[in-house]
């Protein structure tokens, strides 16, 4: 515990060393305890270690944060879930937190916990005006800044950031009746709630108002998905797209399903060798493995996709129903995209069926 | 009277890192050199080695296959073997 | 930075002397790292190498100028000798002033948590005992071509790897992930150890 003389002093001190810039709500004894209500996990327990400092996180250091980032005591099993994949040493929290690029977690979460938990995901809500939403993004971010260290200038080398570093999470909408959800689709049923976390640069618009086809619009959201500034262009990895309802109806009325959306981008997200060598993002020496996933790069026609896979692709249907305007997130790629379950117990991840080769 | 708050930073776990003691001279030593992959670090820590070539150390070549990761438990091994190392390149 | 830094960290606790060849821009990096990672207050003097920045596009020429310049600074390094400090100024983060100064608080006993547990012999015993414990699982793991073994066991941290080599199945699905295999260690061990606190397993596929 920290002890000063005042709760003035108290409070600057932590709005000058503990906040993300913004103000912050003391984590006093009462409302930590508080906070903890929302959680049957022993408050003892250690979720992990968090790099780049490596100093363990309890529950209750979660909730000391969760607090201060003025989330609700309903919202800590999703904020301990997020943590609990972002802290899997796959995600590679070190790499993230420190990289000179502008990475920072995007959070999805999928399902009736999400609702329950005050989060949204119609008109804004990538934006302000998201209390959940942007509570449960930085109280996550305030943990991986106070607990892990990774603060700009200091131990984060990210040479601008991103306003995805105060906060980056949204809610799936669950009513757009055009898929299953990202829940489901990752072996869930309807009654349970996951949450993706990818490496991820901050989101960027696609405006589409006039396709009325599935090939037309991705072909659209195809160009914006391979723009040379982005890892992806350099390295095929991994991506979201967060699709308006008006977007995503375009693409089911006509029946494809998200392998199909994940199909058509890994085919159509493509630069050509020329386009790269030119922006100098082509690295001559390209290795079998490679050429026996992609393709001869030699080949004229070869053209070099962003997407790792079809399943590389993060689809979750987010927004209001007011236009057709969706994100694409391009990711940080030396760190994995992960899903785990979030239950009153805690979390877990359902078994995989393949597994991905890991740096050690 | 004093105003109580829980401390935000987690708790630390690893003990301070302790340090190798540092050889007296190079003379004889096998030098450990640790790419990380990083542009032209390749080219700097190669000139490196082949001007303390003439003090009499022995390089012993890993790679990292990220830079964005730690070293692989094979390069740590490989590199244990050596007196000193120096890798680059860092930021 | 911490990459380079961690990887050092690494070796010297292996008894390998280490230095850091790094670019002069992030200074204010290497300090705030060696920090986070209560290395000693003279670590980036002694242990550091600065380079102007930026180097990725120097020609092979200009870059083994740079270092032909430096090798005086490369071999001090090596024999733990001081380095001149980089040119760079502080970075445009450092904090201006202006206001009154910020209140230093008194640290009260840490809530919750056994403390920090330093005695090795109890945890050499209770590495032992947790293998002792998990060689069924271990077991289970070899027959279909992976494996279990604990490694460390300190602070209340139970550190391991699961070795994956030839699977029996083609797609992986008879392994359990790490994250998943961890908390069944965790379940496993902690009625005989009540210090344990966390198990970290890391995944390591085995070349084939």
């Amino acid at each position: 515990m920290l002890e000063y003389s005042t709760e003035a002093a108290a409070y600057d001190a932590f709005v000058a060393r503990h906040s993300d810039g913004l103000p912050i709500v003391l984590p006093t004894p009462d409302r930590v305890a508080a906070m903890l209500a929302g959680t049957r996990e022993d408050p003892d327990d250690v979720l992990g270690l968090v790099f780049p400092s490596g100093n363990a996180a309890s529950i209750r250091d979660v909730a000391v944060n969760a607090v201060m980032a003025g989330a609700e005591p309903r919202q800590l099993r999703l904020i301990t879930a997020i943590l609990e994949a972002l802290l899997d040493q796959r995600f590679n929290l070190n790499g993230v937190q420190s990289t000179t690029h502008c990475a920072t977690p995007l959070v999805i979460v999928s399902g009736p916990l999400a609702f329950e938990s005050g989060l949204s995901a119609g008109n804004g809500v990538l934006g302000n005006g998201q209390r959940g939403n942007l509570a449960v993004g930085r109280a996550v971010r305030l943990v991986l800044t106070n607990i892990g260290g990774g603060r700009p200038g200091e131990t984060d080398m990210s040479v601008q950031g991103t306003p995805a570093k105060i906060s980056f999470c949204v809610a799936e909408r669950l009513d757009a009746g055009c898929w299953p959800s990202l829940a489901e689709r990752q072996g869930g049923t309807a009654a349970e709630t996951s949450i993706t976390v990818m490496p991820a640069d901050g989101p960027v618009t696609v405006s589409d108002h006039r396709s009325a086809t599935p090939q037309r619009l991705l072909r659209n959201i195809a160009d914006t998905m391979r723009h040379i500034g982005s890892l992806n262009a350099a390295i095929p990895s991994a991506a979201a797209l967060l699709l308006s309802p008006q977007h995503a109806r375009v693409i089911a009325n006509a029946g494809w399903n998200v392998a199909d959306i994940g199909r058509y981008l890994f085919e159509h997200a493509r630069n050509p060798v020329w386009r790269l060598r030119d922006a100098g993002e082509w690295d001559p020496v390209k290795t079998p493995s490679f050429i026996a996933r992609y393709g001869d790069p030699e080949d004229p026609e070869f053209r070099v996709p962003v997407l790792a896979s079809p399943e590389s692709l993060i689809v979750a249907i987010t927004g209001g129903d007011s236009g057709g305007f969706s994100a694409v997130v391009t990711n940080w790629p030396a760190g994995a995209v992960l899903h785990r379950f979030v239950d009153d117990d805690g979390s877990y991840s359902l078994p995989r069926s393949a597994r991905e080769r890991v740096h050690a | 009277m004093t105003f109580v708050v829980h401390d935000p930073r987690g708790t630390r776990i690893d003990p301070a890192p302790s340090l190798a003691p540092r050889p007296g001279s190079l003379a004889g030593l096998r030098l450990g050199v640790l790419d990380n992959g990083k542009e032209q670090a390749n080219v700097l820590l190669g000139r490196a080695v082949e001007l303390l070539a003439g003090d009499g150390l022995t390089p012993v070549f890993a790679r990292k296959p990220s830079f964005a990761h730690v070293a692989p438990p094979e390069a740590i091994e490989a590199l244990a073997m050596c007196d000193i190392v120096i890798t680059g390149l860092g930021g | 930075m911490s990459c380079c830094m961690r990887d050092a960290v690494t070796l010297e606790a292996r008894g390998i002397p280490t230095i850091i060849l790094v670019n002069d821009v992030f200074a204010p990096i290497a300090h705030a790292t060696a920090a986070l990672l209560a290395l000693p207050a003279d670590y980036v003097s002694t242990n550091i190498v600065w380079l102007p920045h930026p180097t990725s596009n120097l020609t092979a020429a200009a870059a083994a100028m740079l270092i032909d310049e430096r090798i005086e600074g490369v071999r001090a390094a090596l024999l733990g000798l001081a380095q001149p400090a980089p040119l760079r100024v502080a970075s445009a983060n450092a904090a201006s002033g202006g206001g009154a100064a910020l209140e230093e608080p008194v640290h009260s006993v840490h809530h919750g948590g056994s403390g920090n547990h330093s005695e090795s012999e109890s945890d050499s015993a209770a590495l032992a005992l947790a293998r002792g414990i998990v060689e069924g699982l271990a077991e289970s793991l070899r027959a279909d071509g992976a494996d279990l073994v604990l490694l460390n066991f300190g602070q209340g941290i139970l550190e391991g790897e699961v070795r994956i080599g030839e699977l029996t199945c083609d797609d992986g699905s008879c392994i359990m992930p790490a994250d998943a295999l961890a908390k069944m260690v965790e379940a496993m061990v902690k009625p005989k150890v009540s210090s344990l606190r966390l198990v970290t397993l890391r995944e390591i596929v085995l070349d084939r």
